[in-house]
């Protein structure tokens, strides 16, 4: 088969294939999302939902806390044990000093 | 110079310095600056004691917050990275990385997206697992850029009336194409089952647990081809032939639909019946999934 | 709830922050709320699920927007694509004011991502209420500063924080976010009295009150929003009310997150004060 031909040949598979998808996707999208998500979910791979990636990066605590996205470490036990947010860094350990210390 | 005697900007500038340095091993504001200088003469200079806490300490407040800041929303985007390097030496590249890539935008949800590239040129801080780790960094990155990218409209019907070998085609814009060293989707996909299922066991955060590098039994240097992308607000990992994944990185570059074809094909051994096969197939799979759109105005200009 | 030109002369009573772990209750069981505020960063994005559930609270509720990276105190100049975001978002929301904070975080294009205290000078004056002209002038719906919790003031310093405030909404025009709880946390934190701070501030310009918890260590206090409010700041949310007369209030909580109900019984009661002769009546018969 001449170069040209196989390439008239690739290019009509690629473009029927992509026709004949858009169709399917077409119908799917007359069906109820269930049926059209199974169909289009069955081709996607596979589901990945990320450890804490979802969550947003942002929150309104002054940004300053301990915990969480502004503060300790995960590495630091939840603020536990090391000394990386006690005494004049951060977190309370226990908390059994801080309240009422201010009051 | 003290703080009465600076602008503005340069008060900005030296408390910017101050509260991004990082901290000691045992995570306190350092005594000395890049420069040599004394800390607590810069924190003086900038900033009031109070009764309780010195200008150092105050100033120490902004400065381990800053790190812990950062260091955590480095950690919740690569925790599978985290966990095959362990939590020691992800801390060591999450500093380093930081120290010559601190944010340059307004949302920390771009912090980690020079991490993937930077790895890759700095092989020792990830020690034997270097290309592992470098892969599980960028599956981890498409995650993010997957999860809220934009979604244009598919190529319509009549649109593709239209097509042609010369015909430019665009990718959904939340699709990313990863040629990874190390099937490390599923080592990513692996780890996070295993961290949840070890979590809910243990009635503990996830990221309280796992301080060592994770095992990895069976883990070896094998090729893989890999599409993340978005169906239904989810992100999937979908894998792809190399023939599929070079045709769709030539379309993603704006190669004439002909030309991106023969450049996926050029090194395949299928023969002419099969590729036409696959071609029908993986096309139709595109256009079901919405991954195929009409390019930008920019690239059609550009292809006339 | 009459509202002021700051507000846009909403009568939005009390609202919460919307946070992802409420989403499957409020979803399920449709809960009357007032109205939700959201960080306006988290959903400066292109796509995806956040914004589809924005949209689908926006469907059902109020929002309004709230930032924590405009920096109004930076020296340098916004980012235009910065800009640009919050402006979409704000035609997508339709929120009828917007806040960000009194502060600055950002300095030669690289960002701290925190609220950090200003020196309160005549220069940072200046250029602050520059930046929020300039912001609210692209917007073009009525921005609102917010006091922020502080560790650290500056040698710097010619003047007191409410003093600060006052001269920076007066020269931008602006309105006032105020928070009581961080008021509280900075008194604390600079040892100052936080009543004489809400007793000076320009009371016409209080768009919205924030109201939150805190944690309270050895040496200071930290802006955690992770607890109920405490009867200190209460005091200063009535006597908030007292002056300004009932005004949208918002209670953050952040880390930590209880349930839904939780979280919105502490809000409601915010109610006591806003209402206080309704209060009063439903105790009775109650």
């Amino acid at each position: 088969m001449k170069k040209n031909q196989l390439n008239a040949m690739l290019l009509t598979a690629a473009l029927s294939g992509l026709m004949g998808g858009t169709a399917i996707a077409a119908h799917a999208a007359t069906q109820s999302p269930a049926q059209a998500n199974t169909a289009r979910l069955m081709k996607a791979g596979f589901r990945y939902d990320g450890t804490n990636a979802a969550t947003p990066k942002h929150s309104c605590k002054g940004q300053n806390s301990c915990k969480g996205q502004g503060g300790c470490k995960s590495s630091d036990n939840g603020c536990k044990g090391k000394n990386s947010c006690k005494g004049k860094g951060g977190c309370a350990t226990d908390g059994s000093k801080m309240p009422g210390h201010f009051a | 110079m003290s703080a009465g005697t600076m602008s503005l900007e340069q008060v900005q500038r030296a408390m910017a310095a101050a509260v991004m340095q990082p901290l000691t091993e045992d995570e306190q504001m350092r005594s000395t600056a890049a420069d040599g200088r004394s800390m607590a003469a810069i924190a003086e200079s900038l900033i009031a004691p109070n009764s309780r806490l010195s200008s150092f300490e105050r100033l120490e407040i902004y400065n381990r917050q800053y790190w812990f800041r950062v260091l955590g929303a480095l950690a919740e985007d690569f925790s599978a990275l985290r966990a095959v390097v362990g939590a020691r030496a992800f801390e060591a590249i999450s500093v380093a990385y930081l120290t010559e890539h601190p944010s340059r935008s307004f949302t920390l949800r771009n912090l980690g997206s020079k991490l993937p590239e930077w790895l890759a040129q700095h092989p020792q801080m990830a020690g034997r697992r270097h290309r592992l780790a470098v892969d599980i960094a960028r599956v981890e990155w498409a995650f993010v850029e997957a999860f809220d990218g934009a979604e244009h409209d598919p190529l319509t019907a009549e649109q593709i009336a239209t097509l042609d070998g010369g015909s430019r085609l665009a990718l959904q814009p939340h699709l990313r194409l990863l040629a990874l060293e190390y099937p490390a989707d599923e080592v990513v996909r692996g780890l996070h089952a295993g961290e949840k299922r070890q979590a809910s066991e243990a009635g503990i955060a996830s990221e309280e647990i796992e301080e060592a590098p994770a095992a990895l039994p069976g883990i070896r240097r094998r090729p893989a081809w890999v599409a993340a992308h978005r169906v239904e607000h989810a992100v999937y990992y979908k894998r792809l032939r190399r023939e599929e994944f070079v045709t769709l990185r030539c379309l993603s570059e704006g190669k004439p639909l002909a030309d991106a074809i023969a450049a996926g094909f050029a090194e395949s051994r299928l023969n002419e019946v099969q590729t036409a096969r696959c071609l029908r197939a993986w096309f139709a799979n595109w256009a079901e999934l919405g991954w195929l759109c009409a390019p930008e105005l920019e690239l059609l200009m550009e292809g006339m | 709830m009459a509202g002021n030109r700051f507000n846009a002369y909403q009568d939005h009573g009390v609202g919460i922050g919307l946070r992802i772990p409420h989403y499957a209750h409020i979803f399920a069981r449709k809960p009357v709320v007032d109205w939700f505020e959201i960080i306006s960063e988290n959903f400066m994005i292109d796509g995806g699920r956040p914004l589809a559930m924005l949209d689908r609270i926006l469907e059902q509720y109020r929002v309004v927007q709230h930032g924590v990276s405009m920096y109004f105190g930076s020296v340098t100049p916004p980012d235009p694509e910065h800009l640009r975001r919050l402006k979409q978002l704000v035609r997508r929301t339709g929120t009828p004011w917007l806040s960000d904070h009194l502060c600055w975080g950002s300095v030669d294009g690289t960002y701290t991502h925190d609220l950090l205290p200003l020196p309160y000078t005549w220069e940072a004056v200046e250029r602050t209420a520059e930046r929020v002209r300039m912001v609210q002038d692209y917007l073009e719906i009525p921005v609102a500063v917010e006091n922020v919790s502080s560790y650290a003031a500056f040698t710097s310093s010619q003047m007191t924080e409410w003093e600060f405030l006052t001269e920076v909404v007066e020269r931008a025009d602006c309105g006032i976010l105020l928070d009581v709880n961080n008021i509280y946390v900075s008194a604390m934190n600079h040892e100052f009295d936080a009543m004489e701070y809400v007793n000076a501030v320009p009371a016409h310009r209080v768009a919205q009150i924030h109201i939150a918890g805190h944690s309270k260590y050895e040496k200071y206090i930290l802006d955690t929003h992770d607890h109920p409010v405490i009867d200190p700041v209460w005091d200063l949310y009535a006597r908030a009310i007292e002056r300004c007369g009932p005004t949208p209030t918002l209670l953050e909580w952040d880390d930590r997150i209880p349930s839904f109900d939780e979280v919105h019984a502490e809000a409601k009661k915010a109610e006591r004060y806003l209402h206080p002769q309704a209060a009063t009546l439903t105790e009775a018969v109650g």
